[in-house]
């Protein structure tokens, strides 16, 4: 037996789900892809390029391509906003049924002319959102937990602006019903949430970010500006290990976070002439010329071998930092414009609920493990941290499964 | 050359904002000139009717090709080419063309012409004439593949391929099939062995132990390789791909330590071994208990590879209470599954993590052992103790054979202690050798966790690469003219991929792995080299198409720049900058490359002969050029531009270039408008200045030809 058109289910639209879409897709099989946002690509499709003059080797630009080639491969079946309700097992192969949100916004109709966010009135909350790939179709979604529709049932301003007449409030959810010869789950991680630690400040003062949101922002306004304010960021100190290496809950190392901050640090150092200082406790190995890229790091960037353990609002609206600059002397307080929370790569809430979909054991510290549920297999960070080569080369390895596993059929 | 047959422009009127407008009226004036009046004016082309619209003329007209001029929200990949191919038609018929826009800051659904359609759309027109001839036919590959390599990776690729049907030579460097390696741990030890013992009895791979590389030659599906054996016999081969998963010996990690000729000093492999033999232990260090110190990043990084196995053997030696077990790191490697765990646990056991900084650990030889010297953060003090052993890490140290193991498959050795330089472009399990694949300790990956997906992705790529011997591959992109060819092979040394070869003496290119960047058409010295819908004189009507009339854009406040986009990544990024509503820069033409390894010096030398007053050439930054070296070939060019610029008289910062990455929206307007202002300072350039003398002097001239005839 072939993988020739077999249909197979893959559950994730980020750059594992989308590689692995692709490579089965180039191998002749037809896919359903899966994504339960609004719009496909993921973290990968967030992730800043970090190069200097030369590339530092980030990879993120390794994401881009495969993303966009997903939009118009005609054997991959697209089902945005969806979840995976039911999975059952029918002759040797899968049933699932998908919960899909409604589009509010017709893709069909909608050509991005914007007039619905001018007239927003929820438009800080988030209630109308733009795709992280421009080439996306919608080009716009309506975020039913921010719209003020669907609180008052009367806020109808994009839609009665919208001179496409895309936007309708009343279409209801939909259940999706597919056959597959085999499953991918690439579900993904979630990224640290660090709002529950207190002494970190996040989410309580604005300038606080996690460093996964100075990506997005930088990616988006290619310069780096103060949440509060606006202003240009001159200092910014990165905290490392943030949900990682706990001595309780989270006690792995989530493998990036070196490799992304000190990239990050170095390209604002070197491009916009920021002051950079990274707290730290041990520094990974990336990379290929790891020494170089140390040696380089530590002449363009304060790195400082102490955790931080308190974060505070400061005079001029700047951010303190507490740390021990030396065992046995006095903490330091120093002021930051900004500071980035390094945050580790958590295992998605959704796992548990996957695993009793799927049959799965869970795995270590709430990732997936691939078990002998056969026909189910694992692509990317569902399975462990990884970086963006790895997540390429354990999606091929997912393809290859898929491959496997039906022509051994 | 002769316009092809049916070619029909579509123009979008923007919602009726853009209809009457001057602008508009040119544009349709020029899409009538250039399409032989097969000009379709359609409301509002960016609404799925306006695509269907679009599909519907076209088979009505039977048109074969088509240009849509309309605003950047109509390049979704999606409404237009699924239309297309549901029509039966080939979406790549259909050339988009990004032609209006909103007005500037204005919330409207009602578009206007962009500042240098009629540029743009005479650049589509005249490009059209290019179509190219590339056809795909069945083409008969080799799928043999040649496995360098005695470890886990090289093994399981052995199999997997002998699996999927492939002859497999297996040439490992040593006698043994899967050597004993203390550092990787039992398991991977076992699961090494185990396959071994498996592919000693496999039919279809053929073993060569010790075997040497003789000769390598060829391209992707038809390599041709000479191996010696170790008795001596010499094997042909012919092969689809080689898959190279053999690592770099490894040495202390002891250089610049101070270390170097301590007696009492070994490493990781020799200590794990030793643990393993009881016996040799007590004759080694005596009968009383141990006292071992663990330093690893001593010279070097370490990784955690060696952090892996120096906590298994700091357990093993800490189970003995009254052993004294210290474990000096500079940083603790801890990114490896479950490492953190593993090391938090060895605590508990009485293991002493010390973390020392560069030069912050010191060592004395004592008779019967070594005293180290250390400053204690916590307490502030210096602190010593003397231990009988100090165990350190191994790091990967290619020796000369294996670089040279390397080199013979064609690999470009890199000074970080690797086969190849480290490109993005090569991730996940290429190499700069399109066919030769890298995995494992060979690409210099950490742990055996991850080499079984680089094996099993390689396993994908040969798939791709070979099929079962027959595959579906283009024909007749690289085009060699066999008049102007001198075989001078400048086109085999520079191709980034390893794609141009030679048959019967001739350069050819190999399909199977050729990108398209064009960088042997771009290097070729005797400008023989051709791409297939991508010549020379494309870009050069383009150029002149773009140039229009240079003088009139450029009198105003605005100065005229010509930006070189390469297709992968800068054109990537305008358009996501245009999709999300920034508006084109004025002032600007643009021309897109397929890599920046096709901007030939000519091209940038006609722009500005054309009377640009500023080149922009923007390229993926260096290292990661998709094609892997296109931008690496161009930087070359750069430089010896400049010096020709200067030589002309003509300042050399009108040629300008930056890298961009696909995701840098907001990098490439960015970099035209700082090119901008630079063409600003600098003025108008003398040889517009010149155009504009000429035109003017035209006014009062009579064109003649040669038998004094008055032209025009």
């Amino acid at each position: 037996m072939s993988i020739q058109d077999k249909q197979i289910l893959v559950i994730g639209g980020g750059i594992a789900g989308c590689s692995t879409a692709l490579e089965l897709a180039g191998q002749g099989a037809k896919v359903d892809l899966v994504e339960k946002e609004d719009f496909m690509g993921g973290h990968a499709a967030r992730l800043a390029c970090k190069a200097i003059d030369a590339c530092l080797k980030c990879n993120s630009c390794l994401a881009e391509p495969r993303l966009l080639q997903v939009l118009s491969e005609p054997a991959i079946t697209l089902h945005r906003r969806a979840t995976m309700s039911a999975l059952a097992r029918v002759n040797g192969g899968f049933e699932a049924v998908l919960h899909q949100r409604p589009a509010y916004v017709d893709p069909g109709c909608c050509n991005g002319c914007g007039l619905c966010l001018q007239v927003c009135p929820a438009l800080e909350e988030g209630a109308i959102k733009g795709p992280a790939l421009a080439a996306e179709l919608p080009r716009l979604a309506i975020d039913p937990a921010a719209c003020l529709y669907f609180k008052d049932g009367q806020s109808t301003m994009c839609r009665d602006v919208c001179p496409e007449e895309a936007i309708d409030f009343s279409r209801k959810p939909q259940e999706v019903r597919l056959q597959a010869e085999a499953v991918v789950l690439a579900t993904g991680f979630a990224p640290y949430d660090p709002a529950p630690v207190q002494r970190l400040g996040y989410g309580r003062f604005a300038d606080v970010v996690t460093a996964l949101e100075l990506e997005a922002m930088l990616r988006e306004q290619g310069r780096l500006l103060r949440p509060s304010d606006d202003r240009e960021a001159h200092k910014v100190a990165f905290i490392q290990c943030v949900g990682s290496r706990e001595t309780a809950g989270n006690n792995y190392c989530s493998r990036v976070c070196c490799g992304y901050a000190l990239r990050l640090g170095r390209m604002l150092a070197v491009r916009l002439g920021t002051q950079v200082s990274v707290f730290y406790m041990d520094l990974q190995s990336f990379g290929h010329a790891v020494d170089d890229f140390l040696a380089a790091a530590e002449s363009e960037l304060r790195l400082i071998r102490s955790m931080p353990y308190d974060v505070y609002r400061g005079k001029e609206s700047q951010v303190l930092v507490d740390y021990q600059a030396q065992a046995g002397k006095a903490p330091v307080s120093e002021a930051f414009d900004l500071v980035a929370l390094s945050v580790g790569l958590a295992p998605n809430p959704d796992n548990p609920g996957l695993c009793n979909l799927a049959g799965l054991d869970s795995g270590h510290h709430g990732f997936l493990a691939s078990g002998d549920n056969a026909g189910v297999f694992l692509a990317g960070t569902a399975a462990r941290p990884m970086d963006v080569a790895e997540t390429l080369a354990h999606s091929g390895r997912a393809a290859q499964e898929v491959i496997n596993y039906l022509e051994g059929a | 050359m002769e316009q092809p047959a049916k070619l029909g422009v579509f123009l979008c009127q923007g919602g009726g904002g853009a209809a009457d407008s001057l602008a508009y009226k040119q544009l349709h004036w020029t899409a009538e000139a250039g399409a032989g009046g097969l000009v379709f004016d359609l409301p509002q082309i960016c609404q799925a009717e306006g695509a269907a619209e679009v599909v519907r003329l076209c088979r009505e007209n039977n048109l074969q090709s088509a240009i849509v001029g309309a605003c950047p929200l109509l390049k979704n990949p999606g409404t237009l080419s699924r239309l297309m191919r549901e029509a039966g038609l080939d979406p790549e018929a259909a050339q988009v063309l990004d032609l209006c826009q909103k007005p500037d800051g204005e919330g409207t659904a009602v578009c206007e012409v962009i500042p240098g359609a009629q540029a743009a759309l005479s650049q589509a027109l005249c490009s059209q004439v290019y179509t190219g001839e590339i056809v795909r036919e069945p083409r008969q590959v080799a799928t043999g593949v040649l496995v360098v390599g005695d470890g886990l990776a090289a093994l399981s690729a052995s199999r997997g391929l002998a699996q999927a049907g492939h002859p497999v030579t297996l040439l490992t460097p040593g006698r043994r099939l899967a050597p004993v390696e203390p550092l990787l741990g039992p398991e991977a030890t076992e699961a090494a062995a185990g396959l071994a013992r498996e592919l000693e009895t496999e039919a279809g791979i053929t073993l060569l132990r010790q075997g040497r590389l003789l000769s390598f030659s060829g391209g992707a599906g038809d390599f041709r390789a000479r191996v010696r054996d170790r008795g001596g016999q010499v094997h042909d081969l012919h092969l689809g791909a080689v898959v190279m998963a053999q690592g770099p010996p490894r040495e202390l990690n002891l250089p610049g330590s101070g270390l170097e000729d301590c007696a009492a000093v070994m490493g990781l492999s020799r200590f794990l071994s030793l643990l393993d033999s009881p016996e040799h232990l007590k004759r080694r260090f005596g009968p009383k208990p141990l006292r071992v110190a663990f330093a690893l990043g001593l010279g070097r990084e370490s990784d955690s590879l060696n952090l892996r196995a120096a906590a298994r053997a700091a357990r093993r030696v800490a189970a003995d209470p009254k052993s004294r077990v210290v474990l000096f790191t500079k940083n603790a490697k801890v990114a490896g599954s479950g490492l953190e765990e593993i090391t938090q646990q060895m605590r508990g056991q009485g293991v002493v993590m010390v973390k020392f900084t560069s030069g912050g650990l010191t060592a004395s030889e004592r008779a019967g052992g070594v005293e180290l010297v250390w400053d204690e953060e916590v307490l502030g003090a210096k602190l010593s103790q003397e231990f009988d052993v100090v165990v350190v890490d191994e790091t990967p140290a290619p020796d000369r054979a294996y670089l040279e193991l390397g080199a013979s498959l064609g690999l470009h050795p890199a000074p970080g202690r690797r086969l190849q330089p480290d490109r993005v472009g090569a991730l996940p399990v290429f190499s700069g050798r399109g066919g030769v694949l890298l995995l494992a300790e060979a690409r210099g990956t950490g742990e055996p966790e991850r080499w079984s997906d680089e094996v099993a992705e390689a396993l994908l790529e040969v798939k791709k690469l070979l099929g079962q011997g027959e595959v579906l591959a283009e024909a007749g992109r690289v085009r060699v003219d066999r008049k102007r060819c001198t075989i001078c092979l400048t086109c085999v040394r520079v191709c980034p991929q390893g794609a141009m070869g030679r048959l019967e003496r001739r350069p050819v290119y190999n399909p199977l792995v050729c990108t398209g960047c064009g960088t042997c058409a771009a290097e070729c010295p005797m400008e023989a080299i051709q791409l297939s819908g991508q010549e020379d004189q494309r870009y050069a009507d383009e150029i002149g198409a773009a140039a229009g009339r240079v003088g009139d854009l450029g009198a105003g406040s605005h100065r005229d720049l010509l930006v070189f986009l390469c297709a992968q990544g800068a054109a990537q990024a305008f358009k996501a900058a245009r999709l999300a509503g920034a508006p084109r820069p004025r002032g600007v033409r643009l021309v897109e490359v397929p890599c920046a390894g096709k901007l030939d010096a000519d091209l940038v030398l006609e722009a500005l002969g054309r009377g640009f007053s500023g080149v922009l050439a923007l390229h993926c930054h260096e290292d990661a050029c998709y094609c892997l070296a296109g931008n690496t070939w161009f930087g070359y060019r750069l430089g010896h531009l400049h010096e020709l610029l200067r030589e002309a008289g003509l300042e050399p910062e009108r040629l300008m270039a930056a890298g961009v990455a696909p995701s840098q929206a907001a990098e490439v307007m960015g970099r035209i408008a700082r090119a901008q202002q630079q063409l600003a300072r600098l003025g108008p350039s003398p040889i517009q200045a010149g155009a504009q003398v000429r035109e003017v002097l035209s006014r009062f001239t009579l064109e003649v030809d040669e038998n004094y005839a008055i032209i025009g």
